[in-house]
């Protein structure tokens, strides 16, 4: 592989950031977890070394043992979250909470704390369960969608 | 200089970036006959040069074997134009009929060999050779061809995004992002510490990081549609890819 290399780097001030990197070695052989870090970025699948904003808030709403009352909270603060973003990701992160709170409702309690009728959510339900495939988030989204399937089968 | 050239002075600069749509065509202009034989063979063995030695390093098991036997597939398959002759552009994928040429090219090698006084190529002392260990699908080579290949692939992406972004005049973008997906992908550095290797605070490299990795998608999404000859599946394929490394 042709790759550019940075041979003289400048010598290293206090005042300054240090000389970058010579990635020409690198590239020659990449390994197996660069590879995979680099295919990540490229694919639709989230990023583990970079997880969404309110990561945590999103765990505690899939948590098995979170309640109703607990998951109908955080899809309000879900709301709040996501009035106040500050950029796109924020947006998104809060997003996805107040979908894994009324998600998980659904699906661990048999509750619906969306207006939404339930069916309607069955498409974005299908995206994210193969957006986070392999993921605690991605099976409760698709035990979602697996119901709401059943439940149109029936209908 | 047109309107369209002022808004995009780097297009021209960046028309050897382009892609032929498929691996099909690419295979065509590498062939002896094609027009662009040199720049397309140059691209082709970038791209499956390390996953034909892979395969039949799987194979082989001894590195000698491998190199010489692969130096010969691309001499005798490759530049002499029989792997496009023989192809099936309705069949899709390109990789599984890739993998069956080299079988069969393995297992032209074994009968020339065995014919031989000397034979030089040892297949691991099994009787009946390569034509026994090749003929049958094996996970083993491919996996290894898989994993080659994705590694050709996102070096082949990575160079060409350091291409782009000098061209752009954004060198720093390319080596934020190398900092942060590059140097270390099991333990990725900070935002705020990616930064400060450059003196920027954490909003403003990962705007310039972020900027990369888009150039980046587009490049390395590109390469493996025109593997597959169409955009649909790529998930799917980088998915599959993800899962053997």
């Amino acid at each position: 592989m042709k790759f550019r290399g940075k041979n003289t780097p400048p010598e290293a001030h206090d005042d300054q950031p240090p000389p970058p990197r010579d990635w020409t070695a690198a590239l020659e052989a990449l390994s197996g977890p660069q590879v995979k870090a680099l295919l990540l970025v490229a694919s639709d699948m989230p990023d583990p070394s970079s997880p969404p904003p309110h990561m945590d808030l999103i765990e505690r709403a899939a948590s098995e043992t979170t309640t109703v009352e607990e998951l109908r909270e955080l899809k309000e603060r879900a709301k709040g979250l996501a009035k106040e973003a500050a950029d796109g990701r924020h947006r998104e992160g809060a997003q996805l909470l107040y979908h894994v709170a009324v998600a998980a409702a659904f699906v661990r309690h048999g509750a619906a704390i969306s207006g939404r009728p339930m069916r309607k959510q069955h498409a974005l339900y299908e995206e994210v369960a193969a957006k986070w495939a392999g993921h605690p988030i991605g099976a409760l989204f698709r035990d979602a969608a697996d119901r709401l399937a059943g439940t149109k089968e029936h209908t | 200089m047109d309107r369209d050239e002022q808004r995009h002075p780097n297009r021209a600069a960046r028309a050897h970036l382009q892609f032929p749509s498929t691996k099909w065509e690419l295979l065509a202009e590498a062939s002896p006959q094609g027009e662009q034989s040199a720049a397309a063979l140059n691209e082709f063995a970038d791209r499956y040069y390390l996953a034909v030695r892979a395969f039949i390093a799987a194979v082989a098991r001894n590195p000698v074997d491998a190199d010489d036997l692969t130096q010969r597939f691309f001499e005798t398959v490759v530049l002499s134009g029989r792997l496009l002759t023989r192809v099936d552009r309705g069949k899709g994928s390109f990789r599984p009929y890739l993998k069956q040429a080299i079988r069969n090219f393995l297992v032209d090698e074994h009968r020339r060999e065995a014919r031989s006084v000397h034979p030089d190529i040892r297949p691991d002392g099994v009787d009946d050779g390569w034509s026994t260990i090749v003929t049958d699908s094996s996970p083993a080579p491919d996996a290894e061809l898989l994993r080659a290949w994705a590694r050709s692939l996102v070096g082949m992406a990575v160079a060409r995004l350091e291409t782009i972004c000098r061209e752009n005049d954004q060198e720093q973008h390319f080596q934020l992002f190398t900092q942060r997906y590059l140097a270390d992908p099991d333990h990725p550095p900070s935002w705020r510490d990616v930064g400060a290797a450059f003196g920027l605070d954490e909003k403003i490299a990962r705007s310039r990081a972020e900027t990369a990795v888009r150039h980046f998608r587009v490049l390395l999404r590109n390469l493996v549609a025109s593997d597959m000859g169409s955009e649909k599946g790529i998930d799917e394929e980088l998915h599959a890819v993800i899962a053997v490394l």
